[in-house]
């Protein structure tokens, strides 16, 4: 996405475009034993959230238990902080544990996590995946998708707190073993369309061995892959209805295993785009050509395959302006004995692999990640990146990991558990900062799914990650003290929600950092669509929308260290 | 990650020679220790041969052995001591630092530079080690590095074209597009199937403004999405260790690729041996076997796959081919749209219902079938059918496109070769047609309708400039010595002996094969033969017509 090169005269905002968001109270405080100087700390227990992922561990080696779980943190209740919604696989055998279902926490005044699951009518029984979040009837509220093996669900949210199951009625529904989702506008009427990543079409009964001839899971080769899913939203007057338009828009000509997924403009035209990370097979950049046509040129752009021409085990997908050049990049999580693939957005040249030009690639060998994602730890204005581990196929116990209930957790956690990885950005590098993360990079989990936020509202930004058959875990950044930042919401009042696909550049210091707004990135995860730039020492800056229907408005003199909702105007000024 | 934990490798030879010296000497180390117990029985029991040899004798073969073994069962760990061994006994052996740098090279880049530079300084005569070797600093940001061992690979193997790629991404890197495309395009030449190339040269083209090239290569990176490797002798004989289940059935795979259907049938029954009850390893077999023309028993081992998986639709495809084989044309389309009922994007199914549905004699169904499948995936053959399909209705011009992007995705694909040749000769276009052939030709030197096609070509064009006598005769004599039995042979080799000026010797000829044609029945070869042999006996060399509808070769 290149930033044009002459600046199109903004509509300047007053400061009653924008409102400032109140600040709010601290997190309960942490124990003094807890005082170390780690870069993040885990919450999770002291802010109440409480959540075991299981996916019926059996023995069988049933190929769906180890591809999830992802979840969610958004604002659902529209009180202004994050909630966190997390999804859980369940049993699949015949009888299924009922307390086994997809759990909502509210965050409430005073930084704990209610479980509010039962009140909002979101606990899902599905065999969860992910979430895609997406404000899909213009009410305000914040709608949700949930991703299953198996039939996915479709919640509306009533704006009340609650949620209700329109499915069926939404027209959705589809029964294969869908993945990450994402809602964007894809035929830029106004409304969300919703894209569905779908994996393989799974035949239980194929019993996998390792090499060495040793029961172990099925990779994606011993498996078809299964065309995507992309629905048009036609909803209208406050109905929800979407309609399957796959074929028309060129999607289903692919059988395709998709994982992760990002849903922005990535060669520049202003449409959003479809970037599908593929489980072994080379990944796919559906480039939006209008009408609702798609094509799929991500061989044509150089972000298909890695350096060496070959596919690679894409399971998330990281995105942001990693060089700062008005373009966004991708970073694909993979399999251990393959690195995290970094590709640079060059513009009209398409893409690079620059995985060893940015220090990304021998860091990344020895685990296998999924949940990925570009954000600015320290606040000092480079992003920096977080990749959440775990293996997929058995290796050398590592540690041993969290005591379950379930007989078969010990042996699970003792094969598959690896370490997190999080990298520094520093003088166009990235170096490995896993040391000085804490328990976010020392414990030896199965980790999956991976959602950064402002939890606690401080500045910096937090992290929120689930395990495989382990806690949810959620991580306070303390590493940003005393630095600038400004965090933005986008919202179109005209259409009652966040303006996803609206791209937002902020300027300060000299430097210039593009900020997409989107929903969706990394591994089976849906986020707050808000942006989050650090500033470093700045105190203040210039921020510039382009709004997705192509007007601009520009707010100068921004002072930093605020969390501030734009508006679009639609006063006829330009 | 350190490249210090390595360096005492290098020193290891010396210390190796010591002991080699004395063959009474215990090993230094035993074997790495290794659960077996929850392996499949057969790849214990070949860890334990290999390890008991390396106790008996612990010799370099013994352990780069044993090191092979663990290598080819993906413990790579256990493999890279075991090399480390065996390069301490055998220090001019290039192959055990070698080996260890693959095992290592996607787990401790740095380590396997190390080994890559001590196999080096063996000076293998391996260019796929160069390359190996290329390809890993080029990942480790080194491209000068990597240019001059790809740079000797191409000294060991000229034109690999997996060297060329090497080269091409750092002329990339050096910003130099032009010649990248210059590199890419020799290494096309060398290995037409090599996707990676493909893909990589339709980025450069859409890059460079030239978007029907970028289109092409972007297609042909589609047909060929298999991700290649070089051939290697050395990694051969390592993954030739590999005796588990899912190993063999990946051997039977490449077996069934390389048109080897007997040794592929081989390898699947070991697979249901180790593991019975398994429906895809018996759709395997069943496959190796149909292959081979073993209908009956290629039905009976997917209908077994089936009783055990109903819907797999990779069984009722290649049941409805075997099927269709045997004569059952109705079951065939049955089982194929079952096939296509679970799971719409089965390009090779719908293929293949075009394919019975032709033969059923219901065209208008097949070419439905044919695009459809063409919709979900570029292929030659695809093309090649549905050529022949709209040709058959008359719609030659529509055929001879799809013929020519057969060839685009696969100048091998020599059915469409053959037909779009002879669809040009039809309609006078003869230097088309030769040039075809000749292309068709070089691709598939042994071809023999291609030889004969094109003997005729050069016998009986109707311009001077394109006929050739001698090479026609050549061709022709090649034809004739393979299939001399052929009334068609003794009229191609009847028509070269007169353009080449022995208008006795081709009436001779020609009468051969008239005989042979009465003898056989073939009424419509008799009447052509007559009118050749006329012209022969009239002193004229036989001509096709310079209008379009030329006399098209006889056929048996």
């Amino acid at each position: 996405m290149k930033l044009p090169a002459k600046v199109v005269p903004f509509a300047l905002l007053a400061l009653a475009a924008c409102r400032q968001e109140s600040a709010r109270e601290p997190l309960p405080a942490a124990p003094a034993a807890a005082a170390e100087t780690a870069w993040f700390e885990d919450v999770s227990e002291r802010v109440g959230l409480r959540f075991d992922h299981r996916s019926g561990l059996d023995g069988s080696f049933f190929f769906p238990e180890h591809v999830g779980s992802g979840g969610a943190l958004f604002d659902y209740d529209g009180d202004g902080d994050l909630d966190a919604y997390l999804v859980m696989s369940g049993e699949h055998g015949a009888v299924r544990d009922p307390s086994l279902v997809n759990r909502l926490f509210r965050q409430e005044a005073d930084g704990r996590f209610v479980d509010r699951t039962a009140a909002s009518g979101l606990g899902d029984t599905g065999y969860g995946m992910g979430v895609a979040l997406g404000d899909a009837d213009g009410d305000g509220a914040t709608d949700v998708y949930v991703t299953n093996y198996g039939r996915d669900a479709f919640y509306r949210n009533r704006g009340d707190g609650t949620f209700a199951d329109v499915t069926a009625a939404a027209g959705l529904g589809d029964e294969r073993w869908a993945t990450s989702a994402c809602f964007f506008d894809a035929d830029a009427d106004g409304d969300l369309d919703l894209y569905v990543a779908t994996y393989v079409h799974h035949d239980p009964p194929r019993a996998c061995t390792d090499a060495a001839g040793r029961p172990e899971y099925c990779g994606p080769a011993a498996f078809r892959g299964v065309p995507d899913l992309l629905y048009r939203n036609d909803g209208g007057g406050g109905a929800v209805a979407f309609t399957d338009v796959s074929r028309e828009a060129g999607i289903a000509t692919r059988a395709n295993k998709g994982l992760g997924l990002a849903c922005t403009d990535l060669d520049g035209d202003h449409r959003p785009d479809v970037y599908v990370a593929n489980d072994g097979e080379p990944n796919q950049l559906w480039i939006n050509r209008g009408d609702l046509r798609f094509e799929d040129r991500a061989t044509l752009l150089g972000a298909a395959t890695n350096l060496l021409g070959k596919p690679e085990a894409s399971m998330g997908v990281a995105l942001g302006d990693v060089d700062r050049d008005g373009r966004l990049d991708l970073l694909l999580a993979h399999l251990d004995r393959e690195t995290n693939t970094f590709y640079q957005n060059l513009g009209d040249g398409g893409f690079r692999d620059a995985t060893a030009g940015w220090g990304l690639g021998a860091p990344s060998l020895p685990y296998t990640g999924f949940g990925a994602a570009f954000f600015d730890a320290d606040l000092d204005g480079d992003l920096d990146l977080l990749v959440v581990n775990g293996r997929v196929r058995r290796g050398p116990a590592l540690a041993a990991g969290p005591a379950g209930g379930d007989g078969n957790l010990p042996a699970y956690w003792r094969d598959y558990a690896e370490p997190n990885l999080f990298l520094v950005q520093e003088d166009g590098r990235f170096r490995d900062a896993s040391a000085g993360a804490g328990d976010l990079c020392r414990r030896v989990e199965v980790s999956r799914g991976l959602m950064a936020g402002d939890v606690d509202r401080d500045g910096a930004v937090d992290v929120l990650l689930t395990n495989c058959n382990g806690p949810a875990r959620l991580y306070r950044n303390r590493a940003a003290a005393g630095r600038s930042w400004l965090s933005i919401r986008t919202v179109d009042k005209a259409l009652g929600a966040d303006a996803v696909g609206a791209e937002v550049v902020v300027t300060a210091g000299g430097r210039q950092w593009l900020l997409p707004v989107t929903s969706t990135y990394g591994y089976l995860t849906g986020v707050e669509p808000r942006v989050h730039v650090g500033l470093g020492d700045g105190r203040r800056a210039t921020v510039a929308v382009r709004w997705p229907d192509g007007h601009r408005q520009r707010l100068a003199e921004v002072p930093a260290r605020r969390r501030l909702t734009l508006y679009r105007q639609r006063s006829g000024r330009p | 990650m350190s490249r210090r934990r390595w360096l005492p490798f290098a020193l290891l030879p010396l210390l190796g020679a010591a002991a080699c010296n004395d063959p009474e000497k215990p090993p230094r180390v035993s074997p790495p220790a290794l659960d077996l117990s929850a392996m499949e029985p057969q790849v214990a029991a070949r860890i334990e041969q290999a390890r008991r040899a390396v106790e008996r004798g612990p010799t370099a073969r013994s352990w780069g052995r044993l090191g092979m073994v663990f290598h080819a069962h993906a413990l790579y760990d256990q493999a890279v001591a075991c090399y480390r061994e065996a390069a301490a006994r055998g220090p001019g052996d290039y192959r055990w630092p070698y080996l260890a740098a693959l095992a290592l090279v996607k787990s401790d880049p740095a380590a396997a530079l190390d080994l890559f530079a001590a196999a080096a300084r063996r000076s293998p005569p391996n260019a796929a080690f160069y390359v190996h070797f290329g390809d890993a600093l080029l990942q480790a940001g080194e491209p000068q590095q990597a240019a001059r061992r790809y740079r000797r690979a191409l000294e060991l193997q000229p034109e690999m074209s997996h060297a060329l790629y090497g080269l091409a991404r750092v002329a990339i890197d050096d910003g130099d597009a032009g010649k990248a495309v210059g590199l890419l395009e020799r290494a096309a030449r060398a290995a037409p199937n090599h996707g990676e190339v493909h893909a990589l040269l339709a980025q450069l083209y859409g890059r460079l403004g030239e978007p029907e090239q970028a289109a092409r290569h972007e297609l042909l990176a589609r047909a060929y999405p298999e991700a290649t490797r070089p051939r290697d002798a050395v990694v051969e004989a390592m993954e030739a260790e590999a005796v588990s289940s899912r190993s063999y059935t990946q051997r039977g795979l490449r077996l069934i690729d390389e048109g080897r259907f007997a040794e592929a049938e081989e390898t699947f029954r070991r697979v249901l041996e180790i593991r019975p009850g398994n429906a895809r390893d018996h759709a395997n077999l069943g496959g190796a076997l149909a292959r081979q023309g073993k209908l009956e028993e290629a039905i009976e081992h997917y209908r077994q796959a089936l009783a055990l998986d109903p819907d797999d639709p990779y069984a009722h495809n290649n049941l409805g081919m075997a099927l269709a084989e045997s004569g059952d044309l109705g079951a065939a389309s049955r089982e194929l749209e079952t096939a296509i009922r679970i799971e719409a994007t089965y390009a090779e199914a719908h293929h293949n219902l075009g394919l019975v549905r032709a033969r059923a004699g219901d065209l208008e169904a097949a070419i439905a079938h044919y695009r459809d499948a063409l919709r979900l995936a570029p292929s030659a053959s695809v093309h090649t059918d549905l050529g022949t399909a709209l040709a058959s209705r008359g719609q030659l011009a529509a055929a001879i496109d799809h013929w020519r992007r057969a060839l685009e995705i696969d100048p091998r694909e020599l059915s469409a070769c053959y037909n779009l040749s002879l669809a040009l000769s039809q309609r006078g276009d003869h230097r088309g047609a030769i040039d075809n052939l000749r292309q068709g030709l070089a691709v598939a030197p042994n071809s023999s309708r291609l030889a004969s096609l094109l003997a005729w070509e050069l016998a009986t064009a109707p311009e001077p400039e394109l006929r050739d006598g001698a090479e026609a005769l050549r061709l022709a004599r090649r034809v004739y010595e393979a299939y001399g039995d052929r009334p068609s042979s003794f009229d191609l080799l009847a028509a070269a002996l007169a353009e080449s000026g022995d208008l006795a010797q081709a009436a001779s000829t020609a009468r051969r094969g008239l005989e042979l044609a009465r003898a056989r029945g073939a009424q419509r070869l008799v009447a052509q033969l007559q009118a050749r042999l006329a012209a022969y006996e009239q002193g004229r060399p036989f001509r096709q017509p310079s209008a379009a509808g030329g006399a098209a070769p006889a056929r048996d």
